[in-house]
């Protein structure tokens, strides 16, 4: 049993963490979407410099062969260090389907170009996880011309505008799910950009006529059900990562702010009250972080047991990240509220990442259901 | 990171369970699976058979019968038994006034005391909180005075488990009462509870049992030979009981036994074309708790784990006691509920017996609970102690 990083990951973090120390957040009154664009742009090619990008992919196309566990290690940092690059998007949903389903050429043209940086990607399937849906969610059909029409609509897509291409899930959940890539810039791709709460470029998406060819699919037709599934998951596990490490930072905020804020001729450290406060938001972090340890470790093997424990992870996060964020928020007092406090902004980010790849409540439903299958 | 156990850790585990299949009677399994349901003379056989493997005394220094396991084996022996649904073994005794003696003890109350302890020939309780003193403990009053070769105690003890079945008392008493500091001036007695003097009264309990009493000394002649550590110096012997094993704290294989009890009531309840089970909001509330004490539990082998390590946090051991005893009453609290209105029936012979069968206990346990807050150390103490540490480390989490 182990619960420690190796010594290359523990390397690897420490010097993620000088990175994102660096540059880190702009000054504090600088413009969130400023900081941002440069997280797409320079700082982007700059992450890719360090090896973050290539962490999953296999040695024979420039990657690090990395693991679930790497992921973690990198997501965590990345979350402490308050720093939002579209990591999860590229490094694991692009690179982590065109690697497993994609053909040798196709890794050939993208899996390099992600590692570098030089080509990003956006995800979309529909909402598969939205509440109620059931899928199929974006409708194929074969026209008489061979070609494919893809045909559906999705209320946000994180990173579409900013990204090169688009991975399109069609067919809803399952093993009926096909893939396939194509050009941001395309007939029948309909964006409606606007930014998200946490200062992220997102669109919502409409496929309106849109006509594929089979050289646009990925993994062939219906059998990208699994890796689809295996790999939201992983992201799923990522995100929860990132949740924890805005958790820590938080918590260290709040105890800095509780050491050094005095009210009554006293640090406000000294009441009770908020004592045990935070007392709970540390337990509430401990038992999250323990989760998504258990998600990660069991996302080496994908299959019910991993699923349960991912599903575990997210609705734990998903609870600890709301304690911890509005305890973090009223403990700063109105402080929390200003916009120039890095605090106010990782509540926003825990927020709006809750319902990327499932909120808590289907998270609550699929773990229901599958310790239902287990049990009998 | 990894979740498996090593090939040592697992060929222990296997140990274990070959001993709990050849040495665990059926009829003692279960008995204490509650901590309030002590039965001293199952408990003496099985920590007799637990003695002859040498099993019993693991955790104490190598001299005393220590076999100087890690954390993780103590977590897995624990575990295991637990699963077996092996009797407690005496908290108190075992873990509690052994090591105190062990550590602090003169050679001849060593030899005097270990032994009885080992073979169950006393029940020990704790003497600590009186009617003034719970969680300030350190304001404690009970008098021992110093008469020649005897301390003359009188004062009194309050909520003291065990107190009427047992044959001895680890007591805090207070030796100088000048001392500028109240933590400085208490001493540690232990005191024969057949000395003249000494009255207990039994004091019962919501969930109808009697495990509290009060123990009155009346100027009971305790001799000076039965002082434990220094004279003044009772405060620091106390206080290192928190530095003792301490796994097993979060209870987390009996609280899964209790979730599933509490699935099975429910599932005996009918609703609609199924059963409460069925029931979505019921089911959410249920499985919430599911995850959280998957939570736990992981969390749980993350500390052990950083134990090995030497890099655990001073506050782990009280952030699994809040986490532990508050799950536990929550999923307490759901079963309640799930039993309707015949959780309102006190579970005598002639009351209704709920469907599923597990019902009936519930309720008592889930009283009983109630001190699971409260005993150890109160959850708003160790709220304290997690806080206090956080906010006076340099470092941050």
């Amino acid at each position: 049993m182990d619960f420690s990083y190796s010594d290359v990951q523990t390397e690897f973090r420490a010097s993620l963490q000088r990175f994102f120390a660096e540059r880190g957040e702009l000054p504090g009154k600088a413009d969130p979407r400023e900081t941002a664009r440069r997280w797409r742009g320079a700082w982007w090619r700059e992450l890719a410099e360090l090896g973050t990008l290539a962490a999953l992919l296999p040695e024979a196309y420039e990657g690090l062969g990395g693991d679930s566990i790497d992921v973690i290690a990198i997501l965590e940092q990345a979350g402490r260090g308050q720093a939002a690059p579209p990591i999860i998007e590229n490094a694991i949903i692009a690179a982590g389907l065109i690697d497993r389903l994609g053909s040798a050429r196709q890794k050939h043209d993208f899996l390099p170009a992600i590692a570098a940086g030089r080509a990003k990607f956006a995800f979309a399937d529909g909402d598969m996880q939205a509440p109620g849906a059931t899928g199929p969610v974006f409708k194929l059909t074969r026209l008489e011309t061979g070609k494919y029409q893809l045909e559906g609509r999705q209320a946000v897509v994180p990173e579409a505008p900013e990204c090169d291409y688009l991975l399109l899930a069609c067919g809803g959940a399952g093993p009926g799910m096909t893939l396939f890539c194509v050009p941001r810039e395309h007939a029948g791709v309909v964006l409606q950009p606007f930014w998200t709460l946490d200062d992220r470029p997102a669109a919502s998406l409409v496929l309106d006529g849109l006509e594929l060819d089979a050289a646009d699919n990925i993994g062939g037709f219906g059998a990208a059900g699994e890796a689809v599934s295996a790999i939201l998951d992983l992201a799923c596990v990522a995100q929860c990562a990132e949740a924890a490490g805005l958790m820590a930072s938080l918590l260290n905020k709040t105890i800095a702010h509780l050491k050094t804020r005095t009210q009554f001729g006293q640090p406000l450290a000294n009441f009770q009250a908020l004592q045990h406060r935070l007392a709970d938001m540390v337990a509430a972090y401990e038992l999250s972080l323990s989760l998504t340890y258990k998600a990660a470790i069991a996302s080496r093997q994908p299959g019910p047991e991993s699923q349960a424990a991912v599903s575990g992870a997210a609705v734990q996060a998903a609870e600890a990240a709301r304690l911890i964020g509005h305890e973090a928020i009223q403990m700063h007092g109105a402080m929390g509220m200003s916009l120039e406090l890095p605090v106010g902004r990782a509540v926003k980010r825990l927020k709006a990442m809750e319902p990327q790849f499932g909120s808590a409540q289907y998270h609550l439903r699929r773990y229901r259901v599958l310790r239902v299958k287990r049990a009998a | 990171m990894d979740l498996t156990l090593s090939a040592a850790e697992l060929s222990f585990q296997k140990a274990v369970r070959d001993f709990l299949d050849a040495e665990l009677k059926q009829e003692w399994r279960g008995v204490s699976d509650i901590d309030n349901r002590m039965q001293p003379e199952i408990m003496a056989q099985w920590q007799a058979a637990l003695a002859a493997k040498g099993w019993l005394t693991a955790a104490w220094p190598a001299a005393n019968g220590g076999l100087g396991w890690s954390p993780m084996q103590h977590h897995i022996f624990k575990e295991e038994c637990s699963k077996a649904r092996a009797p407690k073994i005496s908290a108190m005794a075992i873990g509690m006034i052994g090591p105190l003696i062990c550590a602090f003890g003169t050679p001849a109350q060593q030899e005097f005391y270990l032994p009885r302890i080992i073979s169950g020939a006393d029940i020990w309780c704790q003497g600590f909180s009186e009617p003034g003193s719970g969680s300030d403990l350190a304001s404690l009053k009970t008098a021992a005075r110093r008469e020649g070769d005897s301390y003359i105690v009188s004062g009194q003890k309050i909520w003291t488990t065990y107190a009427h079945v047992a044959s001895r008392m680890f007591c805090l008493v207070r030796t100088d009462p000048t001392a500028a500091r109240p933590q400085a001036g208490i001493s540690m007695l232990l005191i024969d509870m057949a000395l003249p003097g000494i009255t207990v009264r039994p004091i019962h309990t919501i969930d109808g049992e009697q495990h509290f009493n009060e123990v009155f000394f009346d100027d009971v002649r305790v001799p000076v030979s039965c002082l434990l550590g220094g004279e003044h110096q009772g405060w620091d012997v106390a206080r290192a009981l928190l530095a003792f094993e301490r796994s097993g704290i979060a209870d987390v294989v009996a609280t899964r036994q209790l979730l599933n009890d509490v699935a099975q009531i429910a599932a005996a309840e009918p609703r609609g074309n199924g059963s409460l089970l069925d029931d979505d909001d019921f089911a959410d509330r249920l499985t919430k708790l599911e995850i959280a004490l998957d939570s736990l539990e992981i969390f749980e082998m993350r500390v052990m784990e950083a134990a090995e390590r030497k890099a655990g946090k001073n506050y782990d051991a009280s952030l699994l006691k809040i986490l532990g005893s508050e799950l536990k009453q929550k999923i307490h609290m759901l079963g309640i509920e799930a039993l309707g209105p015949l959780a309102a029936a006190w579970p005598d012979d002639d009351a209704p017996a709920h469907a599923s069968g597990a019902g009936a206990k519930l309720v008592v346990d889930a009283l009983f609970y109630r001190a699971g807050s409260i005993y150890g150390g109160a959850n708003e103490i160790q709220r304290n102690i997690i806080a206090k540490s956080l906010l006076k480390a340099a470092a941050g989490i």
